[in-house]
């Protein structure tokens, strides 16, 4: 009987006040117009049915239709509650299976990567004597872009070499991309220390001072140094802990696309705190600068000005889109932190 | 390589905006991006670094947008943002005079530290508060075309000229991509080797991270 399909759920709602043939139509004639609306045929035309077989009816036959529909619908309740239940129990495993995958997915890719950086310490095995000339070239080198052009093109050549070697014929393009960073960290780890202190002790004295200069500066500072005007809606989540251990870290990246890496997560980080106080309005630049320059000075990672130097003349040509952005975010602010002054 | 693409090419355009600590730059452009004021439901998380997709007849169109920190002591760190932007949008408050003399500051500097190949934007924000205005619209028009910038009336409160601010933007910005890839092409003999100082960017390239706003 079409009475007993969905529709009848409204229908149970009504059952409990009076009930006669005229309301019972009108009903219906409500569900025929929605029917009709929605341009469900074969609904309109039961419908249609429906509504001539209740007009025979008389009131006592209708009052003897309900009743029966009423206790039919109290028959299926349970049921139907029972049904309720197994789908809340279902959903609840459904997400808990999802989160397993993801925990899967994600040991899957650490697998992955793994695998992937053996096979570059294989391959690169291959190339010890290339490098060994590379490195001996690298450090005859005094010339900053000289030194990019050597990097670069020694790892052009590397990954030419790659095409035709046999372990990564069978290799995805995602796969190829990650080994290709795997080679960039394993040749950059070989000439860091130049690389990054391409003067030597004059580049090491000269981020000792600039380390000095943060150590006085974090010795006093406080959200609302008169240099950064921290506004006080965010001084509940100061000292940003989370933001500093993350920019703490850039010193164990080897690569200038991972330091840049630790960089972003850093400036997210921060993105995230602060918008978390700020239930109105989105942070933007003029509230992220400040508590920029704050993290780094109370997290004061060494080495800074050389690291700048570095992804300057290892990864500017690369930089590119939002990793871009959030860079010139971070130089400013090591270029503003040498303005600033010390107060008690 | 340019000619590669089906149906135009590619453009990424930088914009870079400017304007004094209180004269609504970030709700303009999230009123732009996401189309809202103040709401409680604002997805982005942050408004500093935006990308926004056009389509211009048929040229497809990425603006990402810097927002940079605009109080007046992080002024000289201005040169580190604008390096290499296409377009600067400059904002100031009609109901604050001093608003648009940084505003002017900062033509000046714009236009001494990257010549006449960024495209000015001087927009005059709040104007549903007509009523205070300080700036007179004469004015700031007058000095707009002086400097060779547009000037645009808008207010992110009722979502008044922002659109039109971006769009005549967006194609000021191809116009200007397009003349310097011609010269480029015309005193090179082929535009192919000079890739890098031009901004056109190949479809297969994929520059861009689809990140900053999810």
């Amino acid at each position: 009987m079409v009475l007993s399909n969905s529709d009848f759920q409204i229908l149970g709602n009504r059952h409990k006040s009076n009930f006669d043939n005229d309301d019972l139509v009108d009903l219906l004639r409500a569900l025929l117009a929605e029917a009709i609306n929605l341009q469900n045929k074969g609904h309109v035309a039961q419908l249609h049915e429906v509504i001539r077989c209740v007009k025979l009816f008389d009131s006592n036959g209708i009052t003897r239709i309900i009743q029966s529909l009423n206790e039919e619908h109290k028959n299926r309740s349970t049921y139907i509650s029972y049904l309720i239940r197994c789908r809340q129990g279902l959903q609840s495993s459904l997400s808990h299976l999802q989160r397993l995958l993801s925990r899967t997915e994600r040991d899957r890719e650490i697998g992955t990567r793994h695998l992937i950086n053996s096979c570059t310490r294989l391959f690169l095995e291959k190339y010890e004597t290339q490098i060994m000339k590379f490195h001996t070239e690298f450090q005859r080198l005094t010339l900053a872009d000289e030194k990019t052009d050597l990097v670069n093109s020694f790892l052009e050549f590397i990954y030419r070499e790659m095409e035709q070697e046999p372990i990564w014929a069978a290799a995805t393009e995602c796969q190829l991309e990650d080994a290709c960073l795997a080679i960039e960290r394993s040749v950059m780890s070989r000439i860091y220390t130049q690389a990054l202190f391409p003067n030597g002790d004059g580049d090491i004295s000269r981020d000792q001072v600039y380390h000095q200069h943060i150590r006085k500066l974090s010795e006093n500072i406080k959200p609302s140094h008169p240099d950064l005007c921290i506004p006080s809606k965010y001084h509940f989540e100061c000292p940003w802990p989370a933001a500093q251990r993350e920019i703490f870290l850039i010193n164990a990246y080897k690569t200038p696309k991972d330091k840049l890496g630790c960089i972003l997560r850093c400036s997210t980080t921060i993105m995230n705190l602060l918008s978390m106080s700020n239930e109105k309005s989105v942070p933007a630049a003029d509230d992220f600068m400040p508590v920029l320059i704050y993290v780094i000075i109370r997290a004061n990672p060494p080495c800074l000005l050389s690291t700048l130097q570095y992804i300057q003349s290892f990864y500017d040509d690369r930089l590119a889109g939002e990793e871009s952005y959030w860079w010139s975010q971070f130089s400013s602010a090591i270029e503003f932190i040498k303005t600033m002054e010390y107060c008690d | 390589m340019a000619g590669q693409s089906v149906g135009g090419r590619n453009y990424n355009f930088k914009c870079v905006l400017l304007g004094e600590g209180c004269v609504g730059k970030t709700s303009l452009v999230l009123r732009y991006v996401e189309n809202k004021f103040n709401d409680k439901h604002i997805t982005t998380l942050q408004a500093s670094f935006l990308n926004k997709k056009l389509n211009i007849g048929g040229k497809r169109v990425n603006i990402s947008i810097w927002d940079t920190a605009g109080q007046e002591r992080f002024h000289a760190l201005g040169p580190i943002y604008y390096r290499d932007s296409n377009g600067a949008i400059l904002v100031y408050d009609i109901t604050d005079e001093d608003s648009f003399q940084k505003v002017k500051n900062w033509v000046k500097e714009l236009r001494r530290m990257l010549g006449q190949d960024v495209c000015l934007c001087i927009v005059g924000n709040k104007v549903d508060l007509e009523k205070d205005r300080h700036v007179t619209v004469a004015e700031a028009e007058e000095y707009a075309a002086s400097v060779g910038a547009r000037h645009f009336h808008t207010s992110a409160k009722l979502n008044r000229g922002i659109e039109e601010l971006f769009l005549d933007l967006s194609k000021n910005m191809i116009t200007k991509a397009d003349d310097n890839t011609s010269k480029k092409s015309s005193s090179l003999g082929s535009g192919a080797g000079s890739r890098r100082s031009v901004i056109v960017v190949d479809d297969e390239q994929p520059t861009q991270k689809s990140g900053g706003c999810c």
